[in-house]
């Protein structure tokens, strides 16, 4: 649910982005922050184990300006993908606005893919929200690795694993390259905010 | 959705704001290098190619895949999911490896496969306690397995890789406290079963680690977290620490079944409303006994009865079934007397007392205060007593009750009035006798005496003195 504060003219959407342990969630969040102007980007905050891997969640406010006078956020999150953090991914996917399901290319995550967009499936019912109605955008990662000889699946594999129910926007990405990163991101930016602004904003303002 | 005028001005304002946002962004990377996040390393960066040097034929199959890719297929699960097929899996892909490997550098890798093997171990028994980093941790490992099979000399990459990535496993390996050996197919079934989802998967991972261990090992070595992978893994042959180790352990083990079971066991026994403490301990002294007597037979041939043990103690390590030949009397004087109209053996050195005690000390209790022994309104128990009670301060001794020792197969009251009493002490356990007659000092070489163990040793009897064809029991406080 986007937090709407209509005194300070300010809506904040929540878009989380979802997939797999070590599909390159926090990279996407990472290029995005890096590349982004400071005036435009929040402070990014990563709460991590001594390793490399989110043990919570990234959390990365966008500022799209002022549109009619309401000042629009962007929340980027993303979430644990590893299995052992079920409660914590649940809960950081409560209120979701839009949904980034990132992708992993490699073979030998094929399964991992298809159990974690379930995963994801199941825990929106538990919210009361079904897939089909919250914007959702999937970002097929790694696509560097395509000429390397690690066995990868071919976009038509991922569709045929993943889009075939759903049928949303899919976008080729290389999170630590930026390729498709922003591309992902604007697209589920701007479902996210008229998602929002329809169900909310446009009622309130008519 | 309806899609009236305003709205849709109102969202071609939103996609402007959006482009304007991100549009300079849009593309990047590809036309320019990476635009790498600057705080940390690239989340795909494990799975980038890795050039590595070319494998020796064992280690490449006949379609030429290498021994390696197995493992880290099952590393890229385990990255996914901690479970207890995937670690199953890992491990013996771990095994698979090193069995291919050439011997001399097996050899000099052992401690990487064996910290690599532990870790998984650690993943299996409390993958909560496991860093989330572990499956990179492991999979730094396997590049530098990978680089060890390929290079030529593997003391050039002792630095550079090897110990780095020694330093990585151990830090990676957590410690877990020693409780979970309980977990390790000790824990009752229901209790499984009952467990919520999350537990269930850690039961169920926990259940595989002794199943999925590639070294044939006996359950108790991993059940003590003793045994990490064997060194040689072709010999399969204990390394000298860890048979030292395991004596050694087996000593402790014998001496806290000894010194801190058994007195409690008999003293529960012996005392109304206590029956559940007894039985408990019991069953406490029961298990700790298979385990001592699983690792002795674990251990063969390289089993030391008295390696670490003090020397007095042979009474009881011989208590062990696979040594109880006869031979040699441990003790050159015991103490033979009559207690129950039979012929009975004490060892000189856990005589603490042995005299006529005053008229006061009833005969028939089946506890004896110390207190009672004391002659005199003045007299001290530390005047009367030796041994090991004689370093006692007296406010202590006072507080002492010794428990009374019946003969078997005889019930009541049975010392007579004159009977000399005779109290066995060690470490804290002691045991008081009612003799039918005073005692006499027997010399056990002079008499050519054989020593056959007892196996049980749930009773006082040591084991049995042979002297002249007749059988002689030597009874012995346990805490020896």
């Amino acid at each position: 649910m986007a937090l709407i504060d209509l005194s300070k003219k300010e809506i904040h959407c929540k878009i989380v982005y979802y997939g797999p342990g070590r599909c390159g969630k926090t990279t996407n969040l990472l290029t995005v922050h890096s590349s982004m102007a400071d005036n435009a980007r929040g402070k990014m905050l990563t709460i991590e184990t001594k390793g490399d891997r989110t043990l919570f969640f990234d959390l990365l406010p966008l500022n799209l300006g002022t549109i009619r006078g309401f000042n629009i956020r962007i929340q980027l999150y993303t979430v644990p993908g590893q299995v052992m953090y079920a409660a914590t991914r649940k809960l950081v996917l409560k209120g979701a606005d839009g949904l980034v399901f990132v992708a992993d290319p490699l073979q030998v995550r094929r399964e991992r893919n298809i159990e974690s967009l379930e995963d994801l499936r199941t825990n929106l019912l538990e919210y009361g929200l079904k897939l089909e109605e919250i914007p959702l955008v999937i970002q097929y990662n790694k696509r560097d690795l395509v000429d390397t000889p690690i066995p990868t699946l071919t976009v038509a594999e991922l569709d045929a694993d993943l889009n075939s129910a759903y049928k949303v926007k899919t976008f080729e990405a290389s999170a630590v390259t930026g390729l498709g990163v922003f591309e992902t991101l604007r697209e589920i930016s701007k479902q996210t905010v008229r998602y929002v602004t329809n169900k909310h904003l446009l009622h309130e303002t008519k | 959705m309806t899609d009236k005028a305003p709205e849709r001005d109102f969202h071609a304002e939103i996609d402007d704001a959006i482009d304007n946002l991100f549009a300079p962004h849009a593309g990047a990377g590809q036309n320019k290098p990476a635009a790498a996040p600057p705080d940390k390393p690239a989340d795909q960066a494990s799975a980038a190619p890795v050039k590595a040097p070319p494998l020796p034929a064992s280690l490449l199959s006949a379609d030429g895949t290498d021994a390696f890719s197995p493992f880290e297929e099952a590393l890229l699960s385990l990255d996914w999911e901690i479970s207890a097929s995937n670690i199953e899996k890992a491990r013996s892909a771990l095994a698979e490896i090193h069995g291919n490997f050439e011997v001399d550098k097996a050899v000099a890798l052992t401690e990487i496969f064996a910290l690599m093997d532990r870790l998984l171990e650690a993943m299996a028994i409390a993958p909560q306690s496991v860093s989330t980093s572990a499956p990179k941790t492991l999979q730094e490992g396997l590049q530098t397995l990978r680089a060890a099979a390929g290079a030529e000399d593997i003391s050039l990459i002792e630095q550079t890789l090897i110990d780095p990535t020694l330093s990585e496993l151990r830090s990676a390996i957590p410690n877990i406290p020693k409780d979970y050996s309980k977990l390790l197919g000790q824990a009752p079934p229901s209790k499984t079963q009952a467990a919520s989802g999350t537990d269930q998967k850690k039961t169920d991972a926990v259940k595989v680690a002794p199943a999925s261990s590639a070294t044939p090992v006996p359950s108790e070595f991993a059940e003590e977290g003793l045994l990490p992978e064997l060194p040689g893994a072709s010999s399969r042959r204990p390394a000298t620490a860890l048979i030292e180790a395991v004596n050694a352990h087996i000593t402790v083990l014998g001496k806290c079944i000894a010194k801190r079971i058994v007195p409690l066991e008999n003293l529960f026994a012996k005392t109304p409303g206590y029956e559940k403490l007894h039985a408990i301990h019991t069953e406490l002294r029961e298990r700790m006994e298979r385990q001592k007597l699983n690792l002795i037979k674990a251990l063969d041939a390289d089993y030391q009865a008295d390696a670490a043990a003090p020397v007095e103690s042979a009474a009881w390590q011989s208590a062990k079934p696979a040594v109880s030949t006869a031979a040699g009397c441990p003790w050159r004087i015991v103490v033979l007397a009559a207690w129950g109209g039979k012929t009975v053996g004490f060892l000189p050195e856990q005589i603490v007392y042995e005299n006529k005690p005053a008229g006061q000390v009833r005969k028939c209790a089946p506890f004896l205060p110390m207190k009672k022994l004391k002659r005199g309104i003045f007299g001290k128990i530390g005047f009367v007593v030796q041994g090991e009670l004689r370093s006692l301060d007296e406010a202590t001794l006072k507080t002492l009750t010794i428990p009374v020792a019946s003969p078997q197969g005889m019930a009541g009251c049975v010392p007579k009035a004159d009977s000399p009493l005779l109290i066995v002490f060690k470490a804290n356990s002691g045991m008081a006798f009612w003799l039918d007659e005073p005692t006499e000092r027997l010399d056990t070489t002079a008499n050519g005496c054989r020593w056959e163990p007892v196996v049980d040793a749930s009773t006082l009897v040591a084991g049995n003195l042979m002297v002249n064809g007749k059988t002689i029991p030597v009874l012995a406080m346990r805490s020896i």
